[in-house]
């Protein structure tokens, strides 16, 4: 595929997804996205994540780049138990015949593949649907559930032929890329719909953008989200765990950077039910903190420098 | 030892990277010298001198350089890369290095061919270094409202006027100079840029002491200096535009050079067992490192393929000093004692002393905001 291919792509996928952002998987479903991401894992989530992001559509998109990623077998449906926010722990533990499990799940129906820590080392099960998830989540629309207790119901069935390390790192991988990317398009969004407050109110007989303070805050969360763009490009140059976390991590900060600024700067007018700055305020707050938030990142990058685990030809010229 | 006549300007990236390689291995011994980075002034300088020619000689520096600026032609973004080899296999980057890639592109673009042809090799080889006369007392952020003056005369130009912050004036051989040739009102649009030669008659070098103890800056004092013909760089009145593709060098493949550098201290920090350094600092050090390393290598890659980088380069000076900043406020923190009391190894002190510059120097943050929000997301003035 060439430069025009993917523009087309995403155009195509532009128009699906804003044409009714409530009912965004099905129709990115029968656009035939699952066969691109089969094909082309990067072309496909770097084109419609962003797009995801800055549309709020609903639901999301993880579960089948996670299981993609992790290699599982007949992966129609599955939904992955996601480690607490914040964290990147298994988010369950095998407690005799129970799995006690502290995570985060997409809502729906269906079979779980959930990540557990045993005396041997990590496992990854199949279970059946632990039923229905309670929950009052900030942002509804975006389809994730907390997910706690011990059920005794769930039945384990270990994939056949998957190494549960490598299948996790590579998932983690998958998961962080997408997931900056989703980041960078709710980003990206926040800084649009700023600018264009900015530029078009006036006070003190000014437009507001034409003050320093005002110019000097978005100039920075202009900084941060080319960077995450950036970021997020490279790490698909190595596929590796490193890059995917630096992506991550620098979709974190542009996230962080964009709602702050961007909130204050949209002033009283944002801090209404019926300006939409607040939808998008709730889902990267839901976003920043899943597969790991930017301490938690921060912790794991200089750990894996410390270990010698980053090399100076990561993005190489 | 590789001589220039077997030196074949390499097709590829990974094929220079290789090549470069197996000659800094070939020649651990003769390069051994270079490793010291300590000593006083002159002796450190002449010691940088000699690695410059012996890398010159080698063809290795000239690679990325067009012929007529004594190069061999070849991918700018060769340079980008020997640059970067030297410092991994552990050797400080020669003396003028830093001058070739903020200054050699403006003079090979702009200088008339003569001028070109004489100067660039030279410094290429390091037989001379020169200096960036920009700022003065009374133009800092402000730069286009420089006051220096040029005006013409028989054979040339008599300049008058006062620089400052410039750095290594004391040991430079020529100078490139930004001086008002409009009316005094002209603003960015009456300046001119020359390169001059430092032993010309009226010109007085001071030093002047930075914060941090270092002698790297002087203030130039100009009385009736005479420039002969054929030292212009670009139009009469068009010396914005040399300014502007200095500062994009700067911007560019010396923050590259710069954030490789950083890195190695990042690496020095995390390994050194007295430091008191979390994970999380290191790792958000190294996040920050790599949002500069990402911006530098697209201008590196675009200046390269001679594609236009405009204001962009502003994004890479921000985070240019947001990172360096970051990391010694990192390092302060977990070696204050040394720091404030001192310690045998005083870089830690001094780099923590000189990283608060770098939101200052070559346009201060302030102004690379401004640039961002004024011309990448069209916020009005």
């Amino acid at each position: 595929m060439d430069d025009d291919d993917i523009t087309q792509i995403t155009e195509a996928l532009r128009q699906t997804v804003e044409a009714d952002p409530a009912a965004a998987r099905k129709a990115i479903t029968e656009f035939g996205w699952l066969e691109l991401l089969d094909d082309q894992e990067q072309i496909a989530v770097s084109t419609l994540l962003p797009i995801w992001g800055r549309s709020l559509a609903q639901g999301s998109l993880l579960d089948p780049i996670l299981v993609r990623a992790g290699g599982v077998a007949d992966p129609t449906g599955l939904r992955v138990v996601l480690p607490a926010l914040g964290s990147t722990r298994a988010p369950g533990r095998l407690v005799g015949d129970r799995v006690e499990i502290d995570g985060v799940l997409a809502t729906g129906y269906g079979p779980i593949l959930v990540l557990m820590a045993t005396d041997g080392g990590l496992t990854l099960a199949l279970c059946d649907d632990p039923g229905v998830v309670a929950g009052d989540p900030l942002d509804p629309s975006a389809g994730w559930a907390r997910l706690t207790g011990s059920p005794a119901v769930l039945e384990k069935r270990t994939p056949t032929g998957i190494d549960p390390d490598v299948a996790w790192s590579a998932m983690l991988a998958a998961g962080r890329r997408a997931l900056a990317y989703e980041l960078i398009g709710v980003s990206e969004k926040m800084l649009e719909m700023t600018v264009e407050h900015v530029a078009s109110r006036h006070q003190f007989g000014r437009a507001l953008g034409s003050f320093q303070a005002v110019k000097h805050q978005l100039a920075d969360v202009k900084l941060w989200t080319t960077v995450a763009r950036l970021a997020a490009d490279a790490a698909w140059e190595d596929g590796g765990e490193v890059s995917a976390a630096l992506a991550k991590a620098a979709a974190v900060r542009a996230s962080a950077a964009a709602r702050r600024s961007c909130q204050q700067l949209l002033g009283g007018m944002g801090f209404t039910w019926e300006h939409d700055f607040h939808r998008y305020l709730r889902r990267a707050l839901t976003l920043e903190p899943m597969l790991g938030g930017g301490p938690g990142l921060h912790r794991e990058l200089g750990a894996a420098l410390r270990s010698g685990a980053v090399s100076h030809d990561l993005i190489a010229l | 030892m590789t001589t220039v006549e077997t030196l074949m300007v390499p097709e590829t990236v990974a094929e220079a990277r290789t090549g470069f390689r197996t000659w800094l291995a070939e020649n651990r011994a003769p390069l051994e010298q270079f490793r010291e980075t300590g000593g006083e002034l002159t002796e450190i300088f002449d010691r940088l001198r000699r690695l410059q020619r012996m890398l010159y000689d080698a063809g290795w520096i000239r690679l990325g350089w067009p012929e007529s600026a004594g190069g061999l032609g070849g991918r700018r973004i060769l340079r980008s890369i020997i640059s970067e080899e030297l410092a991994h296999a552990g050797y400080p980057p020669p003396f003028s290095f830093a001058t070739q890639e903020v200054l050699g592109p403006a003079v090979a673009e702009f200088a008339p061919a003569e001028l070109a042809a004489v100067a660039l090799p030279r410094l290429l080889q390091g037989e001379e270094t020169w200096c960036q006369g920009f700022s003065e007392p009374g133009a800092g952020s402000d730069l286009a409202s420089l006051r220096l003056q040029a005006v013409r005369v028989d054979g040339g130009w008599q300049v008058s006027g006062e620089k400052v912050w410039t750095s290594w004036a004391q040991l430079a051989d020529r100078c490139l100079l930004l001086a008002r040739t409009g009316p005094s009102d002209s603003g960015h649009r009456g300046i001119s840029a020359f390169l001059l030669d430092m032993n010309t008659p009226g010109i007085t070098v001071s030093r002047l002491r930075s914060m941090n103890g270092d002698d790297e800056f002087c203030s130039l004092f100009f009385d009736n200096v005479v420039i002969p013909e054929g030292r212009l760089l670009g139009e009469v009145d068009g010396g914005w535009a040399v300014a502007t593709h200095v500062l994009a060098g700067e911007r560019g493949a010396a923050a590259w050079q710069r954030q490789i550098w950083l890195r190695s201290r990042l690496d020095e920090l995390a390994a050194d067992p007295a430091a008191d350094v979390g994970d999380d600092a290191i790792g958000e050090s190294l996040e920050l490192l790599t949002a500069l390393r990402l911006l530098s290598r697209r201008t590196v890659a675009r200046l390269s393929a001679d594609e236009p980088v405009g204001s962009t380069t502003s994004l890479d000076k921000l985070a240019m000093s947001t990172a360096e900043k970051f990391l010694f406020d990192v390092a302060l923190a977990g070696k204050s004692a040394d720091t404030v009391f001192g310690h045998p190894d005083e870089n830690w002190r001094n780099d923590y002393l000189y990283s608060r510059a770098s939101s200052i120097y070559g346009g201060a943050a302030e102004i690379q905001r401004n640039i961002i929000a004024e011309r990448l997301l069209g916020l009005p003035r």
